[in-house]
């Protein structure tokens, strides 16, 4: 059998920049790849106190996120949402921050609940983080103590919508 | 054993006073007897569940709480004793093993020492933490700076 | 704080070989570790040879923020503490004050508490039921099965509760001298009509004890707890009652009127996870024993000794020292108050059952496989909300 000679690698850009109309078609594999995104989150099983249990009832028989797409992966390397499911105190701060740089691009965060917002009841505890945004970038904040599952699942169509409607610029990650 | 008996054989051995209500004994302990009496509790009276040890601040010294329970006879022992802050207790886990975690709660939030504890460590908060939070003089207030 | 020094600390305890030795870091985020609880694992191959819990990965510091408190403000607080039970937390507490300013509660608040911290102890079973068969079985194995029923009876609870106090979770329910709430109009005629459902699912549970063979091989002679270690350690509730002694606060030290009420206290022979297991199971039948004869017995009248106002009120307690613990759903929960007449409390120390069971760990694992581990954590039900405080 011939060999066929091997076609050069070129980045997906550049063939679509050689023929007309390739801009186009870019758009369209955003919208595409939003689409995919959107409907199948991957979140971190992840819990930390009290809104965690919030968090398993909603993935539970009765609201039961499966039909989203959503499963739960154990490892952050497989995973693209973290839920901040509770209080973050000083221990587990350092912690937090390394499992979200552990998550591949892209990647959401959604702080469930008053203490990952603001720190909640313990925002005066000499041991509390008063809010996880001090430490990671949050997308979506979910109100509540803990939130109903409702709650959670109208975050989730937030961040959802958040994503569909937003142009193509991934937050640069401050490091 | 019953409280009555326990009272006397106490009053007998250690010369001490107890205050007594249903079912528990109260004694104020002077310092040095905390580890004797500790071990008498243990092995004749047979106070074999270890409930808690736990410090109050009397901002001049500490007062240390420890009860002890027996479940078979439904008795319990709530002994107390003053130490002041730079002072060192015996410990208790030689007897109860429970006492090693408990001691290491009141190291952590209180900074009081024991002696002889195998494995005096913070336990709740992180390691390089500075201050005992649960000391009077700690403010009520108090921020941990680096997420202020 | 010196992340990069912490980070080359984490790094050398992650994976660190010592002889033919390795040790294993696992966790805080660990799907089974029942919340935010880092072991460090020595192991020589598969087998378990020391084994340390670190724990304050929630350490919120309940006794501070309660030392600025006043009395009243305080009970939402001890919600979030257990919050699987969070309202045999409110009543340890309630019950202290109450004891320390010798309050007497109408009749019919002391049975709605009985009925809700009944109720409540199903709730917090079922969920320790439902990860316990994902420790088990895993989330993709046939662990996830229970986990979705336990799930589904719980939830019939939760609407109940939501009815009465208006949360799914944190009730803010029992208050100083009674209830916040009547019950709502319907309410008994709802409860009654859950009874018969939840009395099938448990028998559905008791089944799989009996006839799970893969339960019983994951269960039977794995961690292995001697009444006497246990009660040197302070393990109580299900944990002290798996290893064989019938020790129940609800019956050694009737509160909150146990002693009307008719129940049995299940009891384990040799401590291992099975009997730690059927305990529990056990339990939550004796716990519908219990709420029906509440229901029968559901006097008339007031449920508080005062209205309920908007403002709060100032209770002051007179100075002094005050003990009182009851049986929480993971045993012995116990509050020790010390006072000084003001409005707020000098000193507030939670004797949490889950922080002394937990310490058991290092005790009972060692020698068996890494996946045991998982199923010796999962027998003892640690929250860590409360282990941490």
């Amino acid at each position: 059998m011939e060999v066929k000679e091997k076609i050069p690698l070129q980045s997906i850009a550049e063939i679509y920049q050689t023929f007309p109309g390739g801009e186009l078609m870019l758009t369209t594999t955003e919208k595409f790849f939003k689409w995919a995104q959107v409907s199948s989150f991957w979140p971190l099983t992840f819990g930390l106190a009290c809104c965690a249990i919030e968090m398993m009832a909603t993935f539970a028989s009765r609201f039961d996120l499966d039909r989203w797409g959503m499963i739960m992966r154990g490892s952050p390397r497989q995973s693209d949402l973290l839920i901040i499911s509770g209080t973050v105190t000083i221990k587990m701060g350092p912690r937090i921050r390394r499992l979200y740089e552990q998550m591949p691009e892209p990647k959401w965060v959604l702080a469930m609940g008053s203490c990952a917002i603001s720190g909640g009841i313990f925002r005066n505890s000499y041991a509390v983080v008063p809010g996880v945004d001090r430490i990671i970038p949050v997308d979506v904040f979910v109100p509540g103590c803990p939130p109903v599952p409702e709650a959670l699942m109208d975050g989730i169509l937030k961040l959802q919508d958040k994503i569909k409607n937003s142009k193509n610029d991934y937050r640069k990650v401050e490091r | 054993m019953t409280i009555e008996k326990l009272k006397d054989k106490i009053k007998e051995k250690f010369n001490l006073d107890c205050q007594v209500e249903v079912g528990l004994v109260k004694i104020l302990v002077p310092k040095e007897s905390w580890g004797t009496l500790a071990e008498f509790l243990r092995f004749e009276a047979e106070f074999n569940y270890f409930s808690f040890i736990t410090a109050v601040d009397r901002k001049e010294k500490f007062e240390m709480v420890a009860r002890v329970e027996n479940l078979e006879e439904k008795t319990a022992c709530e002994f107390t004793t003053e130490i002041l802050p730079n002072e060192t207790l015996s410990t208790l886990s030689e007897l109860w093993e429970g006492a090693v975690w408990q001691e290491r709660e009141v190291f952590d939030l209180f900074g009081i020492k024991f002696e002889n504890h195998p494995d005096l460590k913070r336990i709740l908060l992180p390691e390089d933490y500075t201050g005992y939070p649960l000391k009077k003089e700690f403010p009520l207030d108090k921020h941990y700076e680096p997420y202020r | 704080m010196n992340l990069i020094a912490e980070q080359i600390e984490t790094y050398k305890s992650i994976i660190e070989t010592e002889g033919d030795t390795l040790l294993v870091n696992m966790g805080p985020q660990h799907p089974s570790t029942h919340g935010v609880l880092r072991l460090v694992l020595k192991l020589k191959g598969e087998e378990v040879v020391k084994i340390e819990p670190v724990i304050g990965y929630l350490h919120r510091g309940f006794e501070k923020l309660s030392e600025n408190l006043t009395y009243i403000q305080i009970v939402p607080l001890t919600d979030r503490m257990d919050y699987l039970a969070s309202i045999t937390n409110e009543l340890a507490y309630v019950l202290t004050i109450e004891k320390a300013l010798k309050i007497e509660v109408p009749k019919k608040a002391i049975y709605l508490r009985v009925l809700t911290a009944e109720l409540q102890r199903i709730v917090s079973h079922l969920v320790w039921l439902g990860t316990f068969g994902l420790d088990l079985g895993g989330a993709l194995g046939g662990g996830s099965t229970l986990f979705l029923y336990c799930f589904r009876e719980r939830e019939i609870i939760l609407d109940l509760f939501e009815e009465f106090s208006g949360a799914r979770m944190m009730y803010n329910f029992n208050q100083i001298g009674g209830l916040r709430y009547q019950p709502p109009l319907d309410f008994f005629s709802k409860l009654k009509a859950t009874l018969p459902k939840l009395k099938q699912a448990f028998a559905e549970y008791e089944e799989m004890l009996q006839e799970n063979y893969v339960f019983k091989v994951r269960t039977k002679n794995i961690g292995v707890l001697e009444v006497s270690l246990a009660q040197r350690m302070g393990a109580s509730g299900p944990v002290l009652r798996g290893s064989g002694l019938a020790y129940d606060i609800r019956k050694a030290y009737p509160y909150s009127g146990y002693e009307n009420f008719e129940f049995e206290i299940p009891i384990g022979e040799n401590g291992d996870c099975f009997d730690r297991a059927k305990v529990r199971i056990l339990e939550m039948k004796q716990s519908l024993r219990i709420i029906q004869q509440a229901l029968k017995g559901m006097p008339e009248g007031e449920v508080a000794i005062r209205p309920p106002v908007r403002v709060p009120t100032a209770v002051k307690v007179p100075a002094g020292e005050t003990y009182m613990h009851i049986e929480a759903p993971r045993g012995d929960l116990g509050v020790f108050l010390v006072s000084d007449g003001t409005e707020k409390p000098y000193r507030l120390k939670w004797r949490a059952p889950s922080f002394s069971n937990l310490a058991v760990l290092p005790f009972i694992s060692n020698g068996h496989k890494v996946a045991d581990v998982m199923a010796i954590l999962g027998s003892l039900d640690p929250v860590f909300g409360e282990v941490d405080r």
